[in-house]
């Protein structure tokens, strides 16, 4: 339990560090699925509280995640997406649960800050 | 209207909780269970590293390849297994949780529990409208939300538990179901 614990903790201290070398690359797609998570929740409740509505909250929220998924992956830690299985195995690892965080915290921010 | 939402996060929650509860008792801590994933997890991860070094044409690859297609016959049958294995309490909990779903859509029956902040398109109108009076489509109904929360807590929750299929189990299901070349 303690060495799973801190083998999540060093996972974390690299995924902050750029050009990291990933040996195992599930360690990888395990940071972009809960970070893909975080964002989704955050936007979501941005979008609510803003108000943002209709398909473009969703194109925007769309082309945030995926836009940060792949920049982060290529750019900042450098890490091809052929090496993690193709541009679209990267793209859609975490993207349904994502999706769904995404659209509850939407449809709940803007129900208490519009209708609460 | 606040509230109801909430209570439906709540429930969705408990419900998800509960479940993987369930799960846990019936079938994580089984014997017979973790054998099976053990065996269908490193199978996998075997057959897609040897699948990325088998070269195409030659002979050799040819005898390479039959050798996995045998492997891959064998990891099926260990997938079957597993899948008979998980049957059992999955029904079960199938049958649990119809009964909860069906006493929750009695309570929230006709309440407008949520406002979206965008018009579902078509088919999605169907969930997102149930048993709603009016036309404004941006009423959402109980089965909607429930759906959306429990979707993006189950699969979380499962990952966190350390329980979910593995990527390479799930990569090459999807190639072990599709059609064989």
């Amino acid at each position: 339990m303690e060495t799973r614990f801190k083998k999540k903790e060093s996972i974390w201290s690299k995924a902050l560090k750029q050009k990291q070398e990933w040996e195992d690359k599930d360690d990888l797609l395990d940071v972009v699925y809960w970070v893909r998570q975080v964002i989704s929740l955050i936007v979501g409740l941005m979008w609510g509280t803003i108000p943002l509505t209709g398909v473009v909250g969703i194109v925007l929220y769309l082309m945030i995640t995926c836009g940060f998924v792949y920049f982060y992956c290529t750019f900042y830690q450098g890490v091809s997406d052929e090496e993690l299985g193709g541009a679209w195995e990267l793209l859609k690892e975490g993207f349904m649960t994502s999706l769904a965080i995404f659209f509850v915290s939407w449809i709940l921010s803007f129900t208490a800050f519009q209708f609460g | 209207m606040i509230a109801d939402s909430l209570m439906i996060l709540f429930i969705s929650l408990c419900t998800a909780l509960l479940s993987e509860g369930l799960s846990y008792v019936l079938l994580y801590r089984t014997e017979g269970y973790k054998r099976l994933k053990d065996v269908v997890e490193k199978q996998s991860r075997k057959l897609e590293r040897k699948k990325e070094t088998v070269g195409e044409g030659s002979v050799s690859g040819t005898q390479k390849r039959k050798k996995l297609e045998k492997q891959e016959e064998q990891l099926k049958n260990y997938n079957k297994d597993l899948s008979m294995v998980k049957m059992k309490s999955m029904v079960l909990i199938g049958l649990t949780f119809t009964a909860l779903l069906g006493m929750f859509n009695t309570i929230f029956d006709g309440r407008v529990v949520a406002k979206l902040p965008f018009t579902p398109f078509g088919i999605l109108q169907g969930i997102s409208h149930r048993n709603l009076m009016g036309t404004d489509m941006t009423d959402c109904s109980f089965i909607f939300l429930y759906i959306l929360c429990t979707m993006s807590i189950r699969e979380n929750l499962q990952k966190l538990m350390g329980v979910g299929v593995s990527r390479s189990v799930s990569k090459l299901g999807n190639s072990l179901v599709g059609p064989s070349k």
